[in-house]
């Protein structure tokens, strides 16, 4: 799988697309006449933006603060993880079936317990956004620390390399293009898990993020806000996304190449 | 039981969101009749079927609906059903709400009437332990207190006590926080949570909130203002019958649990029981007015809902918000 | 002195099949040979099994006890890594064998110049180099741990007449610098006749050695042999065998 190559096409056909769903959406609303209460059109949910545009910053901010702390811990865990798998087929047999247990297991089942044991707050919420989006990282890191090019392994072995060398000269860098796979991946994730934890555990005095603003908004019939909030949560998903890209093309090109 | 599971209501806000949530609104929900000759109609649920929908399916299985010529299909709901919105347009003719909802809803557009009330004192509580000393809403301080933020009454809550060092954090639907910290205090509803928190060995107190003033009509019956305008016959029917539903339920709900126990099998006998009891002593059942409700009281709410920021000021008409039981 | 020393061997993957068999044979310090013979005749693992990447499953392969004794290994693609430049999959096999010293450092850039890659190639990866300077950079990879022994697997097969020819003759020059003891797997005659002082060729199922034969070549050989009437007869005679060793 190669993925495209950054030109202004990778800019300028997603902004085409945003447009012309933004006419869609507008020309929708015209044609039905849904109710605003269902949904709003574009100008109304701009207008509500623009109206709480300081609000849904802070809100924006501190849901990205924990989604990327919660996506730095899955992607350091993921990798540990992985290495660890890598090591032995019996622990990554054993394992496995428990890693997924990570992409399963219903948040609202664990949130209790996960309260329990880290309280209400941030710590609790970046323990929810670590539970969703560690398990990518864990399956494309670990295919990739196995995937080992079988003639670059006989290279290892002729020149009597130690395992310790092999993991760190050989699997481990040729794993990175799958972990930035798997970071891609969850770098989405994060951000709803962010969001998800927001709603459990998030929203203690002061530190609203925009799963209390989504909750809010919802059980104030607010549809406009539940869309600006939306809006905001895709926009983070973005941002995150996108920095993720760019940073692995910034600094894993070495290990990252195209073509 | 949990009255808020937050993941479900994540699927509803998507599907809100996405506009497939609710039938077409021409959809001829109110127009059909059955073979028998009787009209269909539906009424839309504002949470899994339990007992403050108990009048409502006290009224179908007794036949009550029939007798006014009505066919009534009931649909449970859930976490986040958009019971104001479908019904305002129409997608079901009928719905249940809490009083609040209305000039909420109203306020964004979507006009829909309450035309009966069964429970007359608002049910909304806060459950605190006897041990944390805590007596009155007043004296609420020291405590984590868990409740849905947003909410008309929460906002309330805020506004009206200075909940000293309280840490409020989200409410998740279920009293286990609750029953392991003695200095935990959470919303609750009075037919409900405090049967289950004394099952579990709790000494609980109920902090009612319309001690402080706060006290909307719970278990209304509403439909839109088109609706009302347009078929006042039908309107009229469905709320005699509920009210007959109501008042049998309440004086005689066994029947009527059973029934609810085998639509939603979480519910055990015993709160249900201990439900329908709670419910009957906020009800004004064993009067005429049965039902009824004041321009006086929906006033209040409207002005406190207003004083919390949560409506503009003459957005909502409070007359506009009710109609007289016929 | 012998280099390489086989006695006894048997190599089998499933208890059913012999892959190779060979009961004698002993390979002098410095020779280039060249093995040929059919796919599967195990001319691979017989080489693998001198790097010793593989262990035969019965007897031993003996490399003589020379304190510098070691193998490279040529594979059949470059096999580079990709993420390494040039010059740092040159540096590999010493990396590996401990901290690099500025001296080996110096080794590595001569081993590279040596296979003929210019200065600004040095810091390229492998997907920026042609096949021909790819397999350059192994070949320089091979020679940096300055082996005394040499396996090359089929290494230029992947590439085209002209440049397969330009790439023998500059091995020979290396050879002669070097004086490696070679073993060098091809299915193409004319190439191991150029090469090598001695063919070996083997037969499939089980994998054996039917021909030892000399090349009655002098060195230092110049391209023009091969347009020698006397080099096209001696690869006739090992074509011979070949076609004879199939067809039995």
């Amino acid at each position: 799988m190669s993925e495209d190559r950054f030109s202004w096409r990778t800019i300028v056909l997603p902004l085409l697309v945003l447009v012309v769903t933004i006419i869609l959406w507008e020309v929708i609303i015209r044609v039905s006449g849904l109710e605003p209460y269902i949904l709003p059109g574009p100008g109304e949910v701009a207008r509500t933006m623009w109206q709480k545009k300081e609000a849904l910053l802070g809100y924006t901010l501190r849901t990205g603060m924990v989604a990327v702390s919660g996506f730095a811990i899955s992607v350091v865990l993921g990798v540990v993880v992985s290495l660890l798998f890598s090591q032995s087929a019996i622990i990554r047999q054993s394992g496995y079936p428990y890693a997924i247990f990570f992409q399963t297991v219903p948040i609202v089942a664990v949130a209790p317990l996960v309260i329990a044991i880290c309280g209400y707050g941030a710590l609790s919420v970046i323990v929810v956004t670590t539970m969703i989006s560690l398990f990518p990282i864990i399956t494309s890191t670990t295919t990739g620390l196995i995937a080992v090019d079988r003639g670059l392994l006989d290279l290892f072995r002729l020149n009597k390399a130690s395992r310790w060398q092999i993991l760190w000269k050989l699997q481990f860098p040729g794993a990175i293009r799958y972990l930035l796979t798997g970071m891609k991946t969850s770098a989405g994730l994060a951000v709803v898990g962010a969001i998800v934890g927001e709603f459990f555990a998030g929203h203690s005095s002061g530190h609203q993020g925009l799963g209390y603003f989504i909750l809010v908004s919802q059980n104030q019939i607010s549809t406009a806000s539940l869309f600006a909030g939306t809006i905001c949560s895709t926009l983070l998903g973005v941002v995150v996304f996108t920095s993720v890209t760019v940073l692995g093309r910034l600094f894993l090109r070495r290990w990252v190449w195209e073509g | 039981m949990s009255r808020y599971s937050i993941a479900l209501m994540v699927g509803c806000l998507l599907m809100l969101a996405t506009g497939c949530g609710s039938e077409s609104a021409d959809s001829p929900t109110a127009g059909g009749k059955t073979p028998e000759g009787l009209r269909k109609v539906q009424l839309a649920l504002n949470w899994f079927p339990e007992a403050e929908h108990g009048g409502f399916y006290a009224a179908k299985l007794n036949g009550f609906y029939e007798e006014e010529g009505l066919d009534v299909e009931i649909i449970p709901g859930g976490p986040g059903s958009p019971v104001i919105q479908q019904v305002a347009r129409g997608a079901v003719s009928f719905g249940v709400a809490t009083a609040d909802q209305v000039p909420l809803g109203r306020a964004q557009g979507a006009n829909v009437v309450a035309t009966f009330a069964a429970i007359d004192q608002s049910p909304r509580c806060f459950l605190v332990h006897e041990e944390s000393g805590i007596k009155t809403l007043e004296e609420l301080k020291n405590v984590t207190l868990a409740m849905s933020s947003g909410r008309a009454f929460s906002e309330y809550l805020k506004k009206h006590v200075p909940l000293t060092k309280v840490r409020i954090v989200p409410y998740d639907g279920s009293i286990a926080a609750f029953l392991r910290d003695k200095n935990f205090a959470q919303q609750a509803y009075e037919f409900s949570e405090p049967f289950l928190a004394k099952e579990e060995g709790a000494n609980v107190r109920v902090l009612p909130i319309r001690a402080i003033g706060y006290n909307p009509y719970a278990s209304l019956l509403i439909t839109s203002d088109k609706l009302a305008k347009e078929d006042a016959e039908l309107v009229a029917a469905m709320t005699q019958a509920t009210r007959k539903g109501w008042q049998t339920y309440l004086n005689e709900p066994r029947k009527t649990n059973e029934h609810l126990q085998s639509l939603n099998p979480e519910l055990t006998a015993g709160v249900l029981d201990f439900g329908a009891k709670a419910i009957r002593k906020l009800t004004i059942v064993d009067q005429p007015t049965f039902g009824q409700m004041t321009a006086e009281r929906w006033k209040t709410l409207v002005d406190q809902l207003v004083e919390i920021e949560l409506i503009p000021k003459d957005a909502v008409s409070a007359d506009a918000c009710f109609q007289e039981t016929p | 002195m012998s280099a390489i020393q086989f006695r006894d061997i048997e190599k089998q993957f499933t208890p059913e099949s012999v892959v190779v068999a060979i009961d004698r044979l002993e390979i002098p310090a410095g020779q280039f040979v060249s093995l040929v013979g059919p796919s599967g005749c195990g001319k691979s693992t017989l080489l693998r099994m001198v790097a010793g990447v593989d262990d035969p499953s019965r007897g031993e392969v003996t490399l003589s006890d020379s304190e510098h004794s070691q193998c490279a290994f040529v594979f059949q693609d470059a096999n580079l890594i990709p993420w390494r430049t040039a010059q740092e999959n040159v540096r590999l096999p010493l990396e590996l064998r401990g901290p690099v010293t500025a001296e080996q450092r110096r080794t590595i850039d001569q081993a590279i110049e040596m296979v003929g890659l210019r200065k600004e190639d040095f810091r390229k990866f492998p997907r920026m180099l042609s096949g021909g300077m790819r397999m350059r950079v192994s070949l320089a990879r091979a020679m940096v741990t300055q082996p005394n022994v040499l396996l090359l697997d089929e290494p230029f097969a992947a590439l085209d007449d002209l440049l397969r020819n330009q790439l023998n003759e500059q091995l020979l020059e290396l050879w002669y610098q070097q004086n490696w003891t070679s073993l060098f797997v091809t299915h193409n005659v004319p190439e191991a006749v150029f090469l090598s002082q001695r063919i070996l060729v083997m037969h499939a199922r089980p994998g054996r050695i039917v021909a030892d034969l000399e090349v009655p070549f002098e060195y230092p050989r110049k391209p023009l042999l091969r347009n020698d009437p006397d080099f096209a007869r001696f690869c006739g005679e090992v074509i011979a065998k070949l076609a004879g060793v199939t067809l039995v």
